[in-house]
């Protein structure tokens, strides 16, 4: 059977993708995946960190990433995330979803030309 | 000891944190050590304190909405009743009495073991296994018991593994027991003058009830453990926010605001 899009869950999958991307070069603690993720995007993908709490926990709950207090030497314990199997396994299906989604919609694009038309026809 | 330029935010939002105790303070030490780090990453930007402070507030505290989805994440979750009992057992005495009886509860089911003899048969059904997760639940108590009154950040963490083992403890007893009885079913024939037969038959009875005794009694000082290192939890996690949303004070491991290293370190 073909895959079909399901529209309803776009921006979670947008969200998870983000995050878990972010998470699989390194355990990061919380702010520094917004941090990470405004970086890589130069700065395209802008998350305010309170957003990303209820995310980061649902996906730990999830089994997905896992969240482990790290004490620094000095200053304040932190809670440092970490990809696991389960989520890189549901980072590479969810990205593999992306790039399915991004070829198909790729043939619904107007070409160069028409983005062309659209700014001299906005001039 | 430092100022806590957030405690007026983070005690804002507490209030909206209607969730169990220890999932609430995880949050907000959480967020507190976030708005600590995005506040030093601002400075560093060479933004002014009173700026730096008000977008770190802004960004990680969210909006209630945000708060709203976050409660709704943790909120489907057993660990609102088991705390709100743990929590309960703050009254002295009865923490007393229930610490009092957990060790004589392990030492009883050790003498059960040895006096029954179980430990020198091991053909007795599922003795060992028993055994194994009795002895696994004593260990695991005796390290939670140290972590928690040590006030490490990990401690607490083996708790749902303390009460697995205490569940299967007294699971593993009982099927041992069902299978002796099985076993014993073929009763020495009626009348039979053979009284060894008796006697190793009423024997072999004996040392299945003691599988099921000390499964039993391992279960439930197991259980009983888990309560009270739960509560020693809710109230280490209780006083870390206490002293976290404090006006103006900070808890002492805060020493400075250092952006964190992008390495992990570990307290060894």
């Amino acid at each position: 059977m073909s895959e079909t899009h399901d529209s309803q869950t776009l921006g979670r999958r947008v969200n998870e993708l983000l995050l878990l991307s972010a998470l699989e070069r390194e355990p990061m603690h919380g702010y520094q995946v917004a941090l990470e993720i405004e970086r890589r995007s130069a700065g395209y993908f802008r998350f305010n960190h309170g957003t990303l709490y209820p995310i980061l926990h649902r996906l730990e709950q999830e089994g997905m990433i896992v969240g482990d207090w790290v004490e620094p030497d000095s200053g304040r314990s932190r809670k440092c995330y970490a990809l696991t199997e389960a989520g890189r396994t549901y980072l590479a299906e969810i990205a593999g979803q992306w790039r399915r989604l991004a070829r198909h919609l790729e043939t619904f694009m107007p070409g160069e030309d028409g983005d062309e038309q659209v700014r001299t026809g906005a001039a | 000891m430092a100022m806590n330029r957030f405690a007026p935010a983070l005690r804002r939002i507490a209030g909206d944190l209607d969730l169990p105790p220890s999932v609430r303070s995880a949050i907000l030490l959480e967020m507190a050590a976030d708005l600590e780090a995005l506040y030093e990453h601002h400075r560093c930007q060479g933004v002014g304190e009173a700026e730096a402070q008000r977008r770190a507030e802004e960004s990680v505290l969210g909006s209630s909405e945000v708060l709203g989805r976050l409660v709704q994440v943790h909120e489907a979750s057993w660990r609102g009743w088991s705390e709100a009992v743990a929590s309960r057992l703050t009254g002295g005495g009865g923490l007393l009495l229930l610490a009092l009886g957990v060790v004589p509860m392990f030492l009883l089911a050790a003498a059960v073991a040895v006096a029954a003899g179980v430990l020198g048969h091991p053909g007795t059904a599922l003795v060992w296994p028993t055994t194994v997760a009795g002895v696994a639940v004593a260990g695991v108590v005796a390290l939670e018991a140290g972590r928690l009154l040590g006030g490490g950040r990990g401690a607490g963490r083996g708790l749902p593994i303390l009460l697995l083992l205490s569940a299967v403890a007294p699971a593993l007893g009982m099927l041992g027991f069902l299978l002796e009885l099985h076993a014993l079913a073929t009763l020495p024939e009626a009348g039979s003058a053979d009284a060894q037969a008796w006697v190793a038959w009423a024997e072999q009875a004996g040392r299945g009830g003691a599988v099921l005794l000390v499964g039993l009694l391992v279960g439930t000082a197991g259980a009983l453990s888990w309560f009270l290192l739960l509560n020693r939890r809710l109230v280490n996690g209780a006083r870390e926010v206490d002293a976290l949303l404090e006006s103006g004070t900070v808890p002492p491991n805060e020493t400075d605001g250092n952006v964190i290293p992008l390495v992990r370190r570990r307290r060894a």
